[in-house]
């Protein structure tokens, strides 16, 4: 989403590594288009502090001591949405992955990555979106195409990928970057992050919907 | 009734002796000669003005000369079966012979003190009235006996092709006594042999008593008996009499009147039988099957009675109905059991087809449980090779790391690359077990990914012309690897070595094989030149660990291809470990 370039990116972290997380803060501070709104070691401190006011930028750490940071990003996702995620991961598997994207997470970083590719990260999830690697992309249109098939919930007519959308997964997932993406599309790249933007939030509605409808079935609500 | 040879009427004077009509003769044997004269006196209130006729319902004799008011009125008959007392009689009185009041017939037979013989009642009356009584008679006694020859004999017929099928003891006796009935009928009707007694009377004692032996036999199956000896001797005794009525002698009627009595007999007790079966039958037809043995054999005993004379002999002859009311008594029984068979066949089949359903979800389960530890096997060999890959590679980057640590002599800098090699060896590790599902470009895609901060330091540009492949078959976690390694390898010599300005990747698809092409405008190498350092021999050998070939053209300073051929079906797939 646009905002003016002149106000620094706000950007706070939950890690509960030490060394990992100074690394980190270190980063952001070394940007003079970012500023650190906050770090903290547990997932409780984050929500805490997330009650009331988000940063633009949220970097969560998956193995949080007292809870999973999965849990940080779906609390922070319902109540702040404009408020860009990214989880910290050390291999960026896809399992790991795919669970942040549906938990409302827009991208990853990976652990122990240079600074200046935190940074680079961070400007492009910004700008558009954080690349998602092929693999990711492909387990993407799997799982989208899988739940159009599962889903019969009766009130749920929501189409789950429409062919543009589709057309830009295949293509990421042969290794294009957006910008070749567009290209091959003939589309602006803004697009390309617009239609990503919706994939994501398509994954995230449709894992809590099927959660819900899941739990329907089942008969637990 | 008079005895006397004389050819002359008797006249009303001579000893007539009073008898009552049907006369016997096996009960009242005649006295002296064979001639019996009759005398018969009736009253009529006036001259008829119909036609009228004589009937007789028997008529047993060889001769037989009937005098009406002392004139001849027809000549004596030859009858060619002496002893066979079916056949009755119509004679015509013409109206002329007849007078108003009183009239004498007179009639002269020969006669013999065999059973069944002697002389019938005699009907006057009007022709018209005659003529129905004979017929209602004949249809009686014979046609309907005809009738029930062929269609028991059908049924016969068919109890035995069941039991051909089935093979239950009691549809043969059935049978045959069905289809023997019927064939005798049948050959009865067809044509009345004349002429060889000897022939005809075995049939006719056949015809008479051969039922009873099958039938009583029937009658031991139906109560699960078996009587081996017994009906051994009854099938012997029964070839015996048969034979000896073939050969004349005073012994055939003794013979005759031992079977109307004895055939019957054992046919009632092998009926009883039935009432202790020792086998499962249900009360109600044990007393049907009993019954109707209890029928036939009183029928016998009935014509035994009325061939003898204690019974009016000239009464119909039962023993033509015996079979009939026997066999519709049995043959629901027989049918039953049949039917009980056929049902017992098809619950059996029924049975065993619950029983192949059940053991083929069997097999599919077993097969199921087959399939999954043969998948587990599957991966265990494939977590079996990480390990043993990690161990390789990173375990021996690591513990070359820690030497350097150890010794000394590492730089900081030199420390903090290797580390993040081996990190990044890591990560391309766990990515080959991601799941590409036999997608080519995607495993590209990924190493491109992971290499985009490299190139983006670099200020390489990559042109990126990556189609969209078919699906690669048995595109395992170890050939992706040895992809992402030769790739990895063939991206970083043109990086470091090639100092090229433009990479080109490029896919294509052909005749079954996917190739990848790798294209630099760099310096190019002499081809053998460089060999160990380089990895060229490497690379190749990654090649083939991933089923494919590798190809390298060069030129020094015109740029390098590399092609990767991949067959994208299983043909020249490498052994697994």
């Amino acid at each position: 989403m646009a905002e003016s370039e002149g106000r620094p990116v706000t950007v706070a972290l939950v890690e509960d590594d030490d060394g990992a997380r100074a690394r980190l803060v270190a980063s952001i501070c070394a940007e003079p288009a970012m500023r650190l709104a906050g770090d903290w070691r547990t997932g409780a401190e984050a929500l805490a502090h997330l009650a009331n006011e988000a940063p633009d930028v949220l970097l969560v750490d998956i193995g949080l001591p007292d809870m999973s940071g999965l849990e940080v990003v779906r609390a922070t996702a319902a109540r702040h949405p404009a408020c860009d995620i990214l989880v910290v991961t050390v291999f960026g598997d896809e399992q790991t992955v795919l669970a942040a994207l549906e938990a409302g997470a827009r991208g990853y970083l990976l652990k122990g990555s240079a600074s200046r590719d935190i940074a680079e990260d961070i400007r492009e999830l910004r700008h558009g979106g954080s690349p998602l690697s092929p693999v990711i992309a492909r387990q993407v249109l799997k799982r989208l195409h899988a739940r159009a098939t599962r889903s019969a919930a009766p009130n749920y007519d929501e189409s789950l990928l429409t062919a543009r959308e589709n057309e830009i997964l295949n293509a990421i997932a042969r290794g294009f970057s957006y910008a070749e993406t567009a290209k091959l599309l003939a589309i602006s790249v803004q697009t390309v992050h617009t239609h990503l933007k919706h994939i994501y939030r398509k994954l995230a509605v449709h894992s809590k919907t099927e959660a819900v409808f899941e739990a329907d079935k089942r008969g637990l609500l | 009734m008079i005895a006397t040879d004389d050819r002359q009427i008797p006249f009303a004077d001579a000893p007539w002796e009073p008898i009552a009509l049907p006369h016997a003769w096996y009960r009242h044997p005649p006295a002296a000669g064979r001639v019996i004269w009759y005398r018969i006196p009736f009253e009529l209130a006036e001259k008829p003005r119909m036609a009228q006729a004589l009937f007789l319902r028997r008529m047993t004799v060889t001769t037989m000369d009937f005098h009406l008011n002392g004139r001849l009125l027809a000549p004596h008959t030859d009858i060619a079966a002496a002893g066979v007392s079916i056949t009755a009689m119509q004679l015509r009185i013409p109206l002329d012979r007849l007078e108003q009041g009183k009239n004498v017939l007179h009639i002269r037979v020969s006669a013999s003190a065999a059973a069944m013989q002697g002389m019938p009642r005699i009907h006057v009356g009007p022709i018209d009235e005659i003529r129905v009584r004979a017929a209602r008679w004949r249809f009686v006694q014979s046609e309907i006996i005809t009738i029930f020859g062929f269609g028991f004999g059908m049924i016969g017929l068919l109890s035995l092709l069941l039991w051909r099928a089935d093979r239950d003891e009691a549809m043969l006796w059935y049978g045959a006594t069905g289809a023997a009935f019927g064939l005798v009928t049948l050959a009865w009707y067809l044509s009345l042999p004349s002429g060889n007694l000897r022939v005809i009377l075995p049939l006719i004692y056949t015809r008479f008593f051969g039922f009873f032996t099958p039938m009583a036999v029937l009658q031991l199956r139906l109560s699960g008996r078996r009587w081996p000896w017994a009906e051994a001797f009854l099938w012997l005794a029964f070839a015996a009499a048969c034979l000896s009525m073939a050969i004349t002698g005073p012994w055939q009627s003794k013979v005759w009147s031992v079977s109307t009595l004895v055939f019957p007999a054992v046919l009632l007790v092998c009926s009883f039988s039935l009432l202790r079966p020792l086998i499962p039958i249900s009360a109600v037809k044990r007393a049907i099957l009993t019954l109707s043995g209890v029928a036939g054999a009183s029928f016998g005993v009935y014509d035994a009675l009325r061939g003898t004379g204690y019974l009016d002999f000239d009464g119909p002859i039962m023993n033509y109905y015996l079979i009939p009311v026997f066999m519709v008594g049995t043959g629901a029984a027989i049918f039953e059991r049949f039917i009980a068979g056929v049902r017992r066949l098809r619950d059996t089949n029924v049975e065993l087809q619950t029983r192949v359903a059940a053991k083929t979800r069997e097999i599919a389960l077993v097969h199921e449980q087959v399939v999954v530890a043969e998948r587990e096997r599957a991966l265990a060999r494939e977590r079996r090779r990480i390990m043993a890959d990690m161990h390789d590679v990173l375990g021996s980057r690591l513990v070359g790391l820690l030497s350097m640590l150890q010794s000394g002599r590492a730089q900081r800098d030199q420390l903090e690359q290797e580390l993040a090699a081996a990190l990044d060896e890591l990560r391309m590790t766990i990515d080959s077990v991601q799941p590409v599902e036999g997608d080519l470009g995607v495993v590209l895609g990924n190493v491109r990914h992971r290499m985009r901060s490299v190139f983006g330091a670099t200020g390489v540009s990559l042109e990126w012309q990556v189609a969209e492949l078919s699906h690669m078959e048995n595109l395992t976690p170890a050939r992706v690897l040895s992809i992402q390694r030769l790739l990895l390898e063939v991206f970083t010599n043109v990086i470091k070595h090639s100092a090229a300005k433009t990479v080109r990747v490029s896919t294509s698809t052909d005749d079954g094989t996917a190739q990848i092409v790798i294209e630099d405008d760099g310096r190019g190498f002499e081809a053998g030149r460089c060999s160990g350092g380089h990895g060229i021999g490497n690379l190749s050998t990654r090649a083939a660990e991933a089923g494919g070939t590798l190809a390298i053209s060069t030129v020094p300073g015109g740029g390098t291809r590399v092609t990767l051929s991949l067959p994208l079906g299983q043909a020249g797939l490498p052994s697994t470990g």
